[in-house]
């Protein structure tokens, strides 16, 4: 048993990844930046690590697992972590760590030594409780995951070390008896007497009890705010100082705590700490959104590269962007088949369109994170990356020049691209003659088709989802007796080219019905 | 410790917004004229009559309870506007008492709460004077209750106590304070002590504090020590300060609530005096314990138009017994919105626990009073308006209730007559069969046709009155509706 234990001691390296050292990775931030942009990852990321700015997430975000059993390694945690019990078992740990953080920069700032010397007893105090605790609660539930398991068995191995026990009883009885020591002060112009405390009657009870019959409960108005540092002045620090001579024994022991402990966190525990935000944050992040009733799901993989599919996903960024506010977020679904990889999206501007085709980017990059996505129910693909080219409103020049570089980054782009690429273009082409744009985007339908590449294409151009029988129409739906309000439901089928026209003259009432209404009422 | 006036158990709190339904109500009503003749001006007396109008009691204890306490008032007016004068006298006089540069800092807020309490002990001396002078002179349980307060709780060696502590609080001779160690080992807890010692010992102590180890004496020159020296006294006194002021501020509240209170029934005595003098009728009216719907009244008046028209109004006489809809038709100008309005002031009066502009007024309890008045305003489009109509309407609909009155006036006219009667017809249906109380002017002849033949004994029709000649009289009298509308005689009387 003991053997077996001090093994799996051995194991454990690091609870985000699991063959610990994130050396070998990309940093896919520097290696594509646009994409992140274009999808509104950045912003999801900065949603979700919003609430965690100490801890320096975003870097994680941004490493993409190895490979397919890492994914699973996360996902299993992620699954335990997503056990109440287990959540807030992990999340109280995590607060009493901050806890630990801030007494410990305080015991590098203040400036007396008596006051150094308590921070650093109360970070060692809260700090020995909040890993014992974490490790008793362990106990308790039943992990799956093959990184929590391990974790805690190192957890259990360090608090039984003699080291960690007296440390933790000594720190405790020190704190103990500081906590128990009571002293007088009797104030006179500028004189201060300090002396033991010989049980002198509470004289604010004793008005309390007077005025009794005065109390508004609205004492809160008259609070009085005492705006004071932890910090001593001079005065503080010399009445310490007297205080400390009536108490010596105590404080000696406190100072021996100082010369001897500073150094006293475990490096496993300091990297599990910082490691599993990555787990919490997006879990708080996502009961936010959950809280909209928007649901998660844990994507399947799947081998072949066209094989994606998502049941009521949604684009999180637009979601977290609407979490105060009453405005629903719609849900919509979308299926690659065999064969048809090339989503083609159109219909009415504002419809939804370009909301949709981020969503589809954002589930396939948080899936490959090994975390779960938007939907009930998501099958994604593996992919190396995600190509955008979204129209960049900054880049003025003359259209030639705009075409220009237009086609330039998509030479790119297709130049990057491997078999297992996705491509994501949000209305290309805008600039150019309609015979240009359809010419153009039959050849790059071509050059797609070649590599057989995984594609969202948002577009005015209706009509090139003729151009292929690789390509799926999708359409961005209007209500059918109200065709001024847009239901932003994408759903597939053949393109409804005149419906923005009509749209447009419903929300303005120049319709033949509209019209007729408004002059029969004069 | 409340002066409990209005409510036997709980304080008036001045209202400052008011619901567009309310604000609506007042203006369908008239009551603003009412107020204007209840405060004389008196911008609080005006807050505090304007509160308890749009707040009306819903049962016929709470009513009794202020019929009894304003009767006191009329007995004893001189006493009753004497009160007012010192509660608002106290409250100025709290005002004025000046707060310090820092206002939130420890030591000015206690010894400015020492100076205001010292205040108020005075006048609560000057009003138990009063008190005991005209004690038997009142009779309702509100005044009783009041006066036991300042000769029960507010006994004299109760008021002495208080004077002592007040004292003690000024530290004259020295603070003695007790702390624990915190975080960082930073002072915590800081409370002030009694000393045990007597007197000598505390002499002695004082004496002694001169030298050894445990005596620090901050250099007078030393600002930042002098200043954390006052710090420590600050954090001591902060809890007993916040007390006094909380406690100070208990007392205040009992003059304001006292001030408002009385004031409510100053505007009572006000309108009384104006109305008595125009030689009107008066009476307290007399409730009805039952969920009919009862309205018996006569020589029924609107105040506000009395008020303007110096005393010189038609008044009405009125009987239904339990009708519903009360459905009132008839010529252009011939009285009915008067009569709504002195319907619904009445019902506001008597539910406010005040008496009525009538000879006699009985009637149920309504659980809540609303209006739906024609509006004025002419700029918008009929379509327009008429969504305005249906959308007040539902915002009534929203807030009503079972036995609730709904006086509508001249509503849904907006449309023409056969979709207003419509509108008004299932509208009216629905309240009517919900047990909602309706009042209905209206020159929609097809609604009005349409009860009188459905709800023919059920329904009450009451019509504005044309004399032989074709000349209004403005009373109005039980009477169906009639097909022709009286636009005849305008043009009578305006081409005359």
């Amino acid at each position: 048993m003991e053997i077996s234990k001090t093994i799996t001691n051995m194991n454990f390296k690091s609870i985000l990844f699991k063959q610990g050292s994130t050396k070998r990775y990309t940093n896919e931030m520097v290696e594509n930046p646009d994409m992140f942009k274009d999808l509104n990852i950045d912003k999801i990321i900065d949603g979700i690590t919003a609430g965690k700015k100490e801890y320096d997430l975003k870097i994680f975000f941004f490493l993409k697992p190895k490979d397919m059993e890492e994914i699973i390694y996360r996902q299993e945690i992620m699954k335990d972590l997503q056990d109440e019990r287990i959540f807030v078992i992990i999340n109280n740990f995590s607060k009493s760590m901050l806890e630990v953080k801030s007494y410990l920069k305080n015991s590098r700032d203040y400036y007396y030594e008596l006051q150094k010397e308590r921070w650093l007893l109360e970070a060692i105090n809260v700090y020995c409780n909040a890993v014992s605790k974490l490790q008793k609660e362990l106990q308790k539930v039943n992990l799956k995951s093959e990184g929590l398991i391990s974790f805690r068995d190192y957890l259990d191995f360090y608090c039984g070390s003699e080291e960690f026990v007296e440390l933790k009883r000594e720190a405790s009885d020190i704190l103990n008896e500081l906590s128990c020591i009571q002293y007088c002060l009797f104030i006179r112009d500028n004189v201060i007497k300090v002396k033991k405390y010989e049980n002198e009657p509470d004289y604010y009870r004793e008005i309390e009890k007077d005025f009794e019959r005065f109390n508004s409960k609205n004492e809160n108005l008259y609070k009085i705010e005492i705006v004071d540092s932890l910090h001593m002045n001079h005065i503080e620090a010399e009445i310490l100082e007297r205080v400390s001579k009536i108490y010596s024994n105590t404080f000696s022991r406190l100072k021996d705590i100082w010369n001897t402990k500073k150094d006293f966190i475990s490096d496993i525990i300091s990297s599990f700490d910082k490691e599993v935000q990555f787990y919490i944050s997006y879990i708080e992040f996502m009961n936010s959104l959950e809280y909209k009733g928007l649901k998660f799901c844990y994507p399947e993989f799947s081998i072949a590269h066209d094989n994606f599919q998502v049941k009521n996903g949604f684009n999180m960024a637009l979601a977290y962007g609407l979490l105060f506010s009453d405005e629903p977020v719609i849900l919509n679904s979308f299926r690659f088949d065999r064969d048809r990889y090339i989503m083609v999206v159109t219909g009415p501007n504002q419809g939804g369109k370009t909301t949709f085709a981020r969503m589809i980017g954002q589930i396939l990059y948080f899936a490959n994170l090994g975390l779960p996505v938007p939907g009930e129910k998501a099958t994604v693909p593996m992919f190396d990356h995600i190509f955008t080219h979204f129209e960049r409103q900054e880049e003025v020049g003359t259209l030639k020049g705009k075409l220009e570089e237009e086609l330039t980054r998509l030479y790119k782009i297709i130049k990057r691209t491997k078999s297992n690429s996705v491509l994501i273009l949000n209305e290309i082409f805008t600039s150019t003659t309609l015979e240009d744009a359809e010419f153009l985007s039959r050849k790059l339908i071509e050059l797609i088709s070649q590599k057989k590449l995984l594609t969202v294409w948002v577009t005015f151009l209706y009509e090139i989802v003729n151009y292929s029988e690789n390509i799926i129409s999708m359409v961005s739906t209007v209500l059918k007796d109200d065709p001024s309000v847009r239901t932003f439901k994408i759903v597939e089928k053949q393109p409804d080219g005149l419906a923005y026209a009509i749209s447009m003259a419903r929300k303005y009432q120049l319709t033949y019905n509209d019209l007729k209404e408004r002059l029969m009422k004069r | 410790m409340n002066p409990f006036l209005l409510f036997k158990d709980k304080s008036l709190t001045l209202q400052k917004d008011f619901s567009s339904r309310d604000e609506a109500l007042l203006d369908d009503l008239g009551i603003e004229p009412i107020l204007q003749a209840m405060s004389e001006g008196d911008e609080l007396i005006y807050q505090s009559s304007k509160t308890v109008l749009l707040n009306i009691l819903t049962d016929a204890e709470s009513i009794h309870y202020r019929q009894e306490i304003l009767r006191d008032c009329l007995k004893n007016q001189d006493t009753v506007r004497r009160f007012y004068e010192i509660s608002t006298q106290t409250v100025e006089r709290e005002k004025n008492i000046y707060f310090g540069f820092f206002g939130r800092n420890a030591d000015s807020m206690l010894s400015r709460s020492i100076e205001v309490f010292e205040m108020f002990i005075d006048e609560f001396y000057a009003v138990k004077k009063i008190i005991t002078e005209n004690i038997n002179n009142f009779n309702s349980p509100g005044f009783r209750n009041l006066f036991d307060i300042f000769t029960d709780e507010l006994n004299d060696t109760y008021l002495s106590k208080l004077l002592s502590h007040l004292k003690n609080l000024r530290f004259k001779r020295g603070m003695l304070i007790s702390a624990g160690l915190g975080k960082g080992n930073k002072g915590v807890d800081y409370t002030i002590r009694k000393e045990l010692e007597n007197e000598n010992r505390i002499i002695k102590r004082i004496m002694n504090l001169k030298n050894g180890y445990s005596v620090i004496t901050v250099n007078e020159n030393d600002l930042s020590g002098m200043r954390a020296l006052s710090d420590i006294k600050a954090k001591s006194i902060a809890k007993t300060a916040t007390l006094l002021a909380s406690s100070a501020d208990h007392v205040l509240n009992f003059f304001k609530t006292f001030q408002i209170e009385i004031g409510f029934y100053i505007g009572a005595l006000n309108l009384y005096n104006r109305l008595k003098n125009l030689n009107l009728p008066i009476s307290f009216p007399e409730i009805v314990l039952n969920d009919d719907f009862v309205i018996k009244s006569n020589n029924l008046y609107d105040i506000a138009l009395s008020l303007s028209l110096n005393g010189r109004v038609i008044k009405n006489r009125i009987e239904n017994i339990n009708r519903n809809p009360v459905i009132i038709t008839g010529a252009n100008k011939g009285g009915k919105t008067t009569l709504l309005r002195s319907i619904g002031q009445s019902q506001l009066l008597m539910q406010s626990g005040m008496f009525v502009p009538a000879d006699f007024y009985t009637s149920n309890i309504s659980n809540g009073i609303f209006t739906h008045f024609i509006r004025e305003e002419d700029s918008e489009l009929k379509s327009g308006k008429l969504d305005e109509e249906l959308n007040r309407m539902n915002d009534i609909a929203n807030n009503l209730s079972k036995y609730s009155i709904l006086l509508f006036n001249e509503s849904f006219e907006t449309t023409n007559e056969i979709e207003g009667s419509e509108i008004g017809r299932q509208i009216v249906e629905a309240l009517v069969e919900n047990k909602v109380r309706v009042v209905f002017v209206t020159h929609l002849y097809t609604l009005a046709r349409h009860f009188l033949k459905k709800y023919n004994g059920k329904a009450l029709f009451l019509r504005a009155e044309r004399g032989n000649n074709g000349e209004r009289t403005f009373k109005i009298k039980p009477g169906n509706p009639l097909s022709t509308s009286f636009g005849v005689d305008l043009y009578h009387t305006i081409f005359k």
